[in-house]
């Protein structure tokens, strides 16, 4: 299931409210919110509920092992087998086609490609496995003795599919006091819309065009279409992505949780080290801290740390050879700004770090989108004048008009500046404030679910006009 | 607080409003309308379909498909989302609609040379929907040589007509729109350059174009009107060397407020107010029609009549009743030719037209008939064929690989 379906928004939403806030105690609402994610789960995926519950359970034992056998050999072996078991697992379903597809490129002779489906939160609960069993291993975690909170923290739905990755101590105090208060549930309620709204209405119809645009093969692939194209695709990924994480947050506030943050204005970065502290937050704090520090950080082995890091960043993203790509992409940009470039911008006015930053993003995006890497080295000529095309077409003019309303308005929306021009003016008037604050902010709410509410049945718009019944 | 009470308040209602209302609504409908097709029903729960993930898949279209007001917010859908930008000059925008063309069943991206003409474009001009054309030289040689393999594979005396139709967004004089569709005019001229020389080619386009600024297709679907179709008549009658009959001599009915097809893939709300006028001539000449369904039924009917456009989700039906596997007229004309028309659905608004000229006319549609092609003109008599297909069969594979299927068919 995803939030933003009218299934969840008008049947799962309803029905959970229900069963949560008619259960009082703690350890009730524990399970309510245990059962409807692994419901939620199911929906989508009903066989693979057993590998998310097998996951689950294999971090809630090794972790009580590690504790028992803490200082030993013994404990040890249970920390790397449990370790190990998580990354088979997901080095099965995620990467073991592309694995035996690269073999067979080489070897003389064919394995059979492995015909899985990728689980969905696969790459998720995995790691927020290893989270856990390394911050029990560490001393810094106390395992649970009842798999309950363990349960709640792997499978809690608003994170359990796309993030943000948490960890156990982020909410392990939380689950033993299930409480919500109003105001805490009003923020749960305008942080979600927020979410739904940067998914249904920014996201949504920012990507409308970018399958035409981003086309580098049809004849009509012009300059200026594939850089508007890619424009379009960065905030559709940026709405998509940072909208899926505010209906997380939104959803977990509102039952109580309180996840952390994963986006912070991503494209206002001055530099690619800035942009991945703004960016997927959680996955960058995850290999920060349970890859790159245990590797010696940039104390020992640097250049290798750096490597390993954006080796597995672009390669967590899609078991593909282009995200691979774009990972070390990044690992260069950053490799770079640390020995000369970072210093270089300082000194510059900083609307040419943003400059820097703006470029190197939308190229990493070309490389992020184009699976086919043919595909994004053409792209890139063509953006770069180094292949026969014209500069722009009439199509193009359509289509940038077409688009150009939200287009400006999503650029905005992508910045501080709304969130901080409403904070100066209120500043300055308390009444603008309190009015912003009793009436705007849920007239807006509402606004935004039934824009959405529409937009998402006119997605299910599906002619099908050729066929007789 | 004030702000909690007032958020939550609202928020709740909507919520619990709208599942309340989505609860009660009655899910009696078995078909939408406007999308012409199934809606679909309350899944069957067994264990294995669950596990298959079968049921919560069907649940969700069940849910999405019966969601109480689904036709009115999706109409208001389509306008919220015309929001995000401006209109060209004389309203230009573009519609597409992936996944591909109407007329052909079938097309492989990489067989016609990338993803080229895979998606149908709509371009929105002055008061119409306009397809974008593109031409795939592939597609046009293939269907080329699937004639000439049907002239070869027929008796010699036999009379083998090619008419290949352009449609509506060839004769608009719009140097914009010049740019962004090709040329017909030149998809056709290739396609008849590979055509073997036995087989007549019929000059569809120019008798369309010296009629260009009638009402010669509609604005709100795809297909030609009548009147186009009877300007298509006139130039096969020339190179068949008869007369057509006088367009005067037929009487006419209409049916006001047709929206098409471009219509219903756009949504496009400027289209309402300039509804079509589906204008058909009832033939004078005596005739019995018998359609054959794909479920082999065979229904007597006439081949023009407004209940067919009244019973269907298009009015275009009014013309032989839709698109069906094949169909035959009998006339009253003793001349002993016998014609069977290979065709698409612009071929239903021609047809009608023929029959004062011979004795029995079939019709046969590739994308439906289960029989094959050739064993059928054998069969029926057949005397002349004429290939009637818009110029899709110039952009996409489907109907040429159709053609060479019906011409493989091995009878059981």
């Amino acid at each position: 299931v995803v939030f933003s379906s009218l299934f969840f928004l008008y049947l799962f939403l309803p029905l959970l409210l229900i069963a949560f806030f008619l259960s009082k105690k703690t350890s009730y609402r524990n399970w309510v919110l245990i059962l409807f994610s692994f419901g939620f789960y199911a929906w989508g995926e009903p066989i693979w509920i057993i590998l998310l519950l097998l996951a689950s359970m294999i971090g809630y034992l090794f972790a009580l092992g590690i504790e028992k056998y803490r200082g030993t050999w013994l404990g040890k072996a249970q920390f790397v087998i449990a370790i190990a078991i998580n990354i088979g697992i997901l080095g099965f379903f995620k990467y073991a086609g592309f694995l035996v597809d690269n073999l067979n490129a080489v070897l003389p002779f064919d394995i059979p490609h492995p015909e899985v489906t990728l689980p969905i939160g696969i790459s998720f609960f995995t790691f927020e496995i290893i989270c856990y069993l390394t911050d029990v291993y560490k001393g810094q975690v106390v395992a649970p003795r009842s798999p309950k909170k363990l349960l709640l923290y792997v499978s809690f739905f608003p994170h359990l599919v796309a993030g943000p990755i948490i960890r156990y101590t982020d909410i392990e105090k939380q689950m033993d006091s299930m409480k919500v208060t109003m105001a805490e549930f009003s923020q749960g309620i305008t942080r979600f819309m927020i979410g739904l709204g940067k998914k249904i209405i920014f996201a949504n119809l920012l990507g409308e065009s970018v399958a035409q645009l981003l086309n580098p093969s049809a004849g009509t692939a012009s300059v200026l279409g594939l850089w508007f194209g890619i424009c379009l695709f960065a905030l559709q990924i940026y709405f998509d992505f940072s909208g899926y994480s505010d209906m997380a947050i939104g959803l977990g506030k509102m039952f109580g949780i309180n996840l952390r943050e994963n986006f912070n204005y991503p494209y206002v970065s001055k530099s690619a080290g800035d942009f991945w502290r703004r960016w997927n937050m959680s996955l960058g704090g995850f290999f920060r801290d349970y890859v790159y520090i245990p590797l010696g950080g940039n104390k020992r082995f640097y250049l290798r740390n750096l490597f390993v890091v954006w080796f597995l960043t672009g390669f967590w993203h899609g078991a593909s050879w282009n995200f691979i790509i774009w990972g070390l992409y990044f690992g260069l940009l950053i490799y770079l700004e640390r020995v000369f470039l970072g210093k270089l911008l300082e000194k510059l006015p900083s609307f040419v770090a943003h400059v820097y930053m703006t470029l190197a993003m939308l190229v990493g995006w070309v490389w992020f989108y184009f699976t086919d890497l043919k595909a994004a080295v053409k792209a890139l000529m063509i953006m770069f004048f180094m292949y026969d095309r014209e500069l722009w077409t009439v199509e193009l003019q359509i289509y940038f008009r077409e688009n150009l309303l939200l287009f400006v308005v999503a650029i905005i929306a992508a910045t501080p500046l709304a969130k901080w021009t409403v904070g100066r003016l209120s500043e300055r008037n308390a009444r603008l404030k309190a009015g912003l604050d009793n009436y705007a902010v849920p007239v807006f709410n509402v606004a935004i679910l039934i824009v959405a509410t529409i937009l998402l049945v006119g997605s299910t718009y599906n002619p099908f006009l050729y066929y007789r019944f | 607080m004030k702000q909690a009470k007032l958020n939550i308040a609202l928020f709740l209602i909507v919520i619990f409003g709208l599942a309340a209302t989505n609860l009660l609504h009655a899910k009696k409908d078995k078909v939408s309308e406007l999308e012409q097709r199934e809606i679909q029903q309350r899944p069957v729960f067994t264990v294995d379909r669950l596990f298959e993930g079968k049921f919560t898949r069907e649940y969700d279209n069940f849910f999405a498909d019966n969601f109480a007001f689904r036709t009115p917010l999706i109409k208001a859908g389509s306008e919220i989302k015309q929001l995000k930008g401006f209109e060209g000059n004389d309203g230009a925008m573009i519609f597409v609609q992936s996944g591909g063309d109407n007329m052909a069943v079938d097309m492989n991206e990489k067989e016609n040379g990338g993803a080229k003409g895979s998606d149908t474009k709509y371009y929105y001009y002055k008061d119409r929907a306009l397809t974008l054309y593109v031409y795939t030289p592939a597609a046009a040689e293939m269907y080329a040589d699937a004639l000439n393999r049907f002239k070869a594979s027929v008796d010699s005396g036999v009379n083998v007509y090619s008419m290949v139709v352009p449609t509506s967004v060839e004769f608009v004089d719009d140097k914009q729109i010049k740019e962004l569709s090709d040329s017909q005019k030149d998809a056709i001229a290739h396609l008849n350059d590979r055509l073997d020389a036995g087989i007549v080619r019929v000059g569809a386009y120019d008798a369309l174009a010296k009629h260009a600024d009638e009402y010669i297709y509609f604005r709100t679907d795809h297909h030609w009107t009548a009147l186009g179709a009877y300007y298509a008549y006139g130039a096969f009658m020339e190179a068949a060397g008869e007369a057509p009959v006088a367009l005067d001599k037929y009487s006419s009915e209409d049916i006001d407020g047709f929206l098409g097809t471009s219509y219903k893939f756009t949504l496009w709300d400027k289209l309402k107010d300039n509804a079509d006028k589906l204008t058909f001539y009832v033939p004078f000449t005596k005739y019995k029609y018998t359609m054959h369904t794909s479920s082999g039924k065979a229904l007597d009917r006439k081949v023009v009549d407004a209940n067919f456009a009244k019973n269907s989700s298009t009015f275009y039906a009014a013309f032989l009743g839709g698109d069906y596997p094949w169909g035959e007229i009998q006339t009253d004309n003793k001349n002993g030719k016998r014609i069977v028309v290979v065709k698409d659905s612009y071929g239903n608004a021609f047809v009608p037209f023929l029959l004062p000229h011979y004795e029995e006319v079939f019709y046969y549609d590739p994308r439906h008939s289960k029989d094959n092609l050739i064993d059928f003109v054998k069969e029926k008599k057949i005397t002349d064929v004429l290939f009637l297909n818009n110029t899709t069969v110039a952009r996409q594979s489907g109907i040429a690989k159709l053609l060479n299927e019906k011409m493989d068919l091995v009878k059981e």
